[in-house]
């Protein structure tokens, strides 16, 4: 009965996402296809400039670049978009619970990420990259990943509703992370004290959790210990955050 | 069974605007008109707009609240519908409650009227089918056609037409209206008031915030007055009129 109520109200939010995306597109002519473009002309553009900068082999970097720069941008759009999520006059006028705006929004962003999946998908055929069997580990880094953008969106929502200048410091810092994550480029050009940027540094554990078995690598055991107890602190940090303010965050507004 | 209750309940928003807080000066400035008390908490200004209201209202109750402009009815009401939440006090509510005042945030403008009117029902509605609701709204509404044409196209009568429909619908055991219903033309607001009578007959407590005494005149049978955040409850109908309509604005 309670697991019916739970299908119920997650089908109602993704339902309410895919309106909300309909309606973005309703008047483009290409439609949910701009989602697609536009990675693709990331991509082409980060290939082509590693390719002739430093003359590295298009078919490995291609998938690369093509799965972290897409996985990246779903982390991206749910942070910044996430931060000014609850700043909206509809929690003074209804009873809204935040947790479903907040589940609206990271489904939003996952019917673009399973649209983007297609760009990846080429990027892989093109590049001759063969899945095996550790492609299934990706179904872990999929899980991982929306319960960080869940955990995610509802922190830093409510912190930039009482503090206004975060927008602008995850405005900014998005840009830097970036370029310091080992995305579009390998993290073995690290050396020495600098290897922290990968190994300590959350986004890019994560991209891997998804990057890694597609690529047909199986989940470093330091990937696997590092995601999940970071997603299992920070999800109870947010449970504990989400009970003390959802109902006062709207005075804030 | 339905009942509200409210227990010594405070709400106090709080300012974070830097530029305002010079008026700490004054923290007793308070005018006539707009009368909440400030403070400061933890470094912080607050706005009392509520201090210290209880009152217990139980079944068959239809309250009617009063007040000048600034008073804090309509976020009394707020607080019923559980849109707000206070820090000081205890707000009990037992059964249903429409859980809006105003329809118009959640709307999309590109979207058609039936899209929006299924967009409150994937919000709100739980206990009836998605059909019926449309079908009652078609039937009420009046609009035909028009629900097929994105809602920005709507006058403000269509638009109140629309919402009003949606909220008669909603099935709640608790309501609460504020300001009564103010557009629509002539003959809608005929239905309205007639659909009003019939459809807050099947309501069990009922919230009016009105400036019209003789709208609580004809279908309340308590009073709250209101006055700067503050509330007095009148549990009979005639001598809280009667204060209000003589006495209220002269003393303060």
């Amino acid at each position: 009965m309670k697991f019916n109520k739970l299908i119920i109200y997650l089908s109602s939010c993704l339902e309410l996402s895919w309106i909300d995306i309909k309606l973005r597109y309703a008047r483009s002519v290409l439609g949910p296809l701009w989602i697609v473009i536009s990675s693709m002309v990331l991509i082409g553009g980060l290939t082509f400039v590693f390719n002739s900068l430093w003359g590295m082999d298009v078919k490995t970097i291609v998938p690369w670049i093509a799965i972290g720069v897409i996985v990246w941008g779903f982390i991206r759009t749910v942070v910044e978009e996430g931060s000014q999520l609850l700043m909206n006059d509809v929690f003074n006028n209804l009873a809204i619970k935040p947790l479903k705006w907040c589940i609206i929004h990271v489904f939003k962003n996952v019917i673009i990420l399973t649209h983007n999946f297609l760009v990846i998908g080429l990027a892989l055929y093109f590049c001759d990259v063969k899945l095996n069997l550790n492609a299934f580990w990706m179904v872990y880094g999929v899980i991982v990943l929306l319960i960080n953008a869940m955990s995610f969106s509802i922190i830093l929502s409510f912190l930039c509703t009482r503090y206004r200048d975060f927008i602008l410091v995850i405005r900014n810092g998005m840009f830097l992370l970036f370029l310091i994550t080992p995305i579009f480029w390998m993290p073995d050009v690290l050396k020495g004290n600098r290897a922290i940027l990968a190994d300590y540094n959350i986004l890019f554990q994560l991209i891997q959790t998804i990057r890694d078995p597609l690529l047909g690598n199986s989940l470093s055991t330091y990937n696997l210990l590092f995601t999940s107890s970071f997603t299992l602190f920070f999800g109870i940090f947010t449970i504990l955050i989400y009970k003390k303010y959802s109902k006062k965050f709207n005075l804030w507004i | 069974m339905a009942s509200v209750i409210f227990e010594n309940v405070s709400l106090r928003i709080p300012i974070f605007n830097k530029r305002l807080f010079s008026l700490k000066k004054n923290i007793n400035l308070s005018t006539d008109l707009v009368g909440v008390k400030k403070g400061s908490e933890n470094g912080n200004l607050y706005s009392e707009i509520l201090s210290n209201i209880s009152f217990e209202i139980n079944d068959n109750d239809s309250v009617g609240i009063l007040g000048h402009n600034g008073s804090g009815k309509t976020t009394l009401l707020k607080v019923i519908s559980g849109i707000y939440h206070p820090d000081i006090g205890n707000v009990k509510v037992v059964g249903r409650i429409s859980p809006f005042l105003n329809v118009h945030s959640i709307t999309k403008p590109d979207a058609t009227g039936y899209e929006n009117i299924k967009i409150f029902w994937l919000y709100f509605e739980k206990t009836s089918e998605l059909k019926t609701l449309t079908k009652e709204v078609e039937k009420f509404s009046e609009l035909g056609e028009y629900l097929n044409f994105p809602i920005k196209t709507y006058s403000a009568g269509m638009l109140t037409r629309l919402f009003f429909a949606i909220l008669i619908n909603i099935q709640t055991e608790i309501v609460a209206i504020d300001e009564g219903i103010s557009t629509g033309d002539e003959n809608f607001q005929k239905k309205a008031n007639a659909e009003l009578e019939n459809y807050l007959g099947e309501k069990k407590i009922k919230f009016f915030a009105t400036h019209d005494s003789n709208f609580a005149e004809k279908y309340c049978n308590k009073i709250f007055i209101m006055k700067k955040g503050t509330l007095k409850v009148y549990n009979n109908v005639k001598e809280g009129l009667d204060y209000f309509r003589n006495n209220y604005y002269k003393d303060n």
